[in-house]
């Protein structure tokens, strides 16, 4: 790979960030599984890249892409914030085909110069270079969730293909998912309203799908459907799946991605429950 | 056209009931109200240092997922670990020359002097073997090309020499048998049976029936009635 042989000691000086890839795939796929918005806020670290979507001040998506999962990770100063346009960057990382030839390979450097600096792209595929440059912007408040650990009342671990299942199976022509946990019977359920009646899927603790089950208290929480499909996607890409939800009713789903070279990345969202609304 | 038959029609009675339907409650095909409600939503914050360096704290199970990437690792490994390559079982085979044979030939050099080896050693490809001793009257006429010419020490082979005999080839068939079986033979190794009697020189190449009417095969020949195409053996 040129790209990954060529050294330049001046060209790290200038960029505060650096990263490399192999495959361009390993950081397309996830960042496809939160791009249900136009807009990203990255964070770049010394654990690697962060990278957040919101919505409607109920949802919110990060995916973590470790410092590892690159073959190349230098970062000049202590952390690298900038907002980009997902759907550009989505579109530059997938310029030389979104299914490519198997056995071929994208290659990936991405280039940040600082404030107010495009972000830059270096693709290389069969000899082959493309140079994007995604215009970055400053960016916005964030979401405050305050989704800690200490709080969180109910935590199962699922097999991915069950939750999957179970999405395909319920009725999703309703507006709400509401999710019961109990220490007892039905342990863990999912149910929808639609208009063709009520469905229910119910997962015993002892079942083979389900890795972990803690709950201490029953909790029944409903969340908009229409919040909560976005991250079918993740779903999609990933293995496990780790459920929580705090004394709020907030909803945490954490998803363990395994990319092609078998390296583990993360998804997370988060989203708020419906309350009900008193009558006057 | 004929007009049309009334049908009559069948006057049935009225079903009787003999109990009355039960009571009870009836299903309303209605829509289930759900209650009003609404999104909880957050409020925002600038981004501070906590925002930006905040990670993931993975919730599942550490351990799984080394086993995962120990499982993950052979694949590559057998991938990339060379063919093996089978050895042979069995010993190598190793060749010896038996030590009798050498003995032996030593054993016939020594007995037998070189003397003219030079004169027809291509008429004689093959040689017989006798012991001077029980042989003694042949031995004058044994050809002394031996050392150059090898031949197996246990069998016998008749002499194929073309020289004028004053032995008839009737006798001379019949002297190696008796040679062989002389009074001599117990005070030298016996020597082995013979085999197939060698063809004369004179009569390669020529088709057994003529090599067995060797009389006719000559008046044939001398009256200039007998081709070579008839008595010769076609290569």
């Amino acid at each position: 790979m040129p790209l990954l042989t060529q050294y330049n000691e001046e060209e790290y000086e200038q960029y505060c960030l650096v990263a490399s890839l192999d495959n361009v795939r390993n950081l397309s796929t996830v960042l496809k599984a939160i791009h249900f918005r136009e807009h990203a806020t990255c964070f770049a670290t010394k654990n690697g890249i962060k990278v957040t979507v919101e919505n409607a001040k109920c949802v919110q998506a990060n995916a973590f892409i470790q410092a590892d999962v690159f073959q190349e990770f230098v970062i000049q100063e202590e952390s690298v914030t900038f907002r980009i346009n997902l759907t550009i960057l989505l579109d530059c990382l997938s310029i030389f085909g979104s299914s490519p030839t198997p056995g071929t390979l994208t290659a990936l450097r991405m280039c940040y110069q600082g404030y107010g600096h495009p972000l830059m792209l270096f693709l290389e595929e069969g000899g082959v270079v493309t140079v994007c440059k995604i215009t970055t912007q400053e960016p916005e408040e964030t979401l405050d969730f305050d989704f800690c650990s200490t709080n969180v009342m109910n935590k199962i671990i699922l097999q991915s293909e069950g939750l999957r299942e179970a999405f395909s199976e319920l009725d999703m022509t309703g507006d709400v998912l509401q999710i019961t946990v109990s220490p007892d019977k039905p342990y863990f359920r999912l149910s929808t309203f639609g208009n063709a009646g009520n469905s229910h899927l119910d997962y015993p603790k002892d079942s083979d799908l389900v890795e972990a089950f803690h709950c201490d208290k029953t909790q029944v929480n409903r969340y908009k459907l229409s919040l909560l499909k976005p991250s079918t996607k993740a779903l999609a890409l990933s293995c496990k799946v780790s459920i929580r939800t705090d004394n709020r009713g907030f909803l945490s789903l954490q998803y363990m991605i395994r990319n092609e070279d078998g390296q583990i990345c993360f998804v997370e969202y988060y989203c708020c429950p419906d309350e009900e609304v008193p009558e006057s | 056209m004929p007009p049309k038959k009334r049908r009559r029609q069948s006057q049935k009675a009225q079903l009787l009931f003999h109990q009355q339907p039960l009571e009870g409650p009836k299903h309303h095909y209605e829509s289930c109200q759900q209650p009003i409600t609404h999104t909880v939503q957050v409020p925002s914050k600038p981004i501070d240092q906590s925002t930006v360096t905040s990670w993931v704290s993975p919730q599942f199970d550490r351990a799984a997922e080394s086993r995962f990437l120990i499982h993950w690792k052979p694949h590559r490994d057998q991938a990339r670990r060379p063919t093996r390559r089978s050895t042979c079982k069995f010993p190598r085979l190793t060749f010896e020359s038996p030590q009798s044979s050498s003995s032996e030939t030593l054993l016939l050099s020594n007995r037998v002097q070189p003397q003219n080896s030079e004169k027809d050693p291509p008429r004689r490809p093959l040689v017989p073997l006798f012991s001077p001793q029980s042989c003694g009257e042949l031995s004058v006429h044994v050809p002394h090309s031996l050392p150059h010419v090898f031949a197996p020490p246990d069998i016998q082979t008749p002499d194929s020499s073309v020289r004028d005999d004053p032995i008839s080839p009737d006798q001379k068939e019949n002297s190696f048998p008796s040679c062989i079986l002389g009074p001599g033979t117990p005070s030298s190794p016996e020597p082995g049976p013979v085999l197939v009697k060698d063809t004369p020189e004179e009569k390669y190449g020529i088709k057994v029936t003529w090599r067995r009417r060797r009389h006719l095969f000559a008046y044939l020949k001398e009256k200039g009635k007998l081709d070579g195409s008839q008595f010769l053996v076609k290569i």
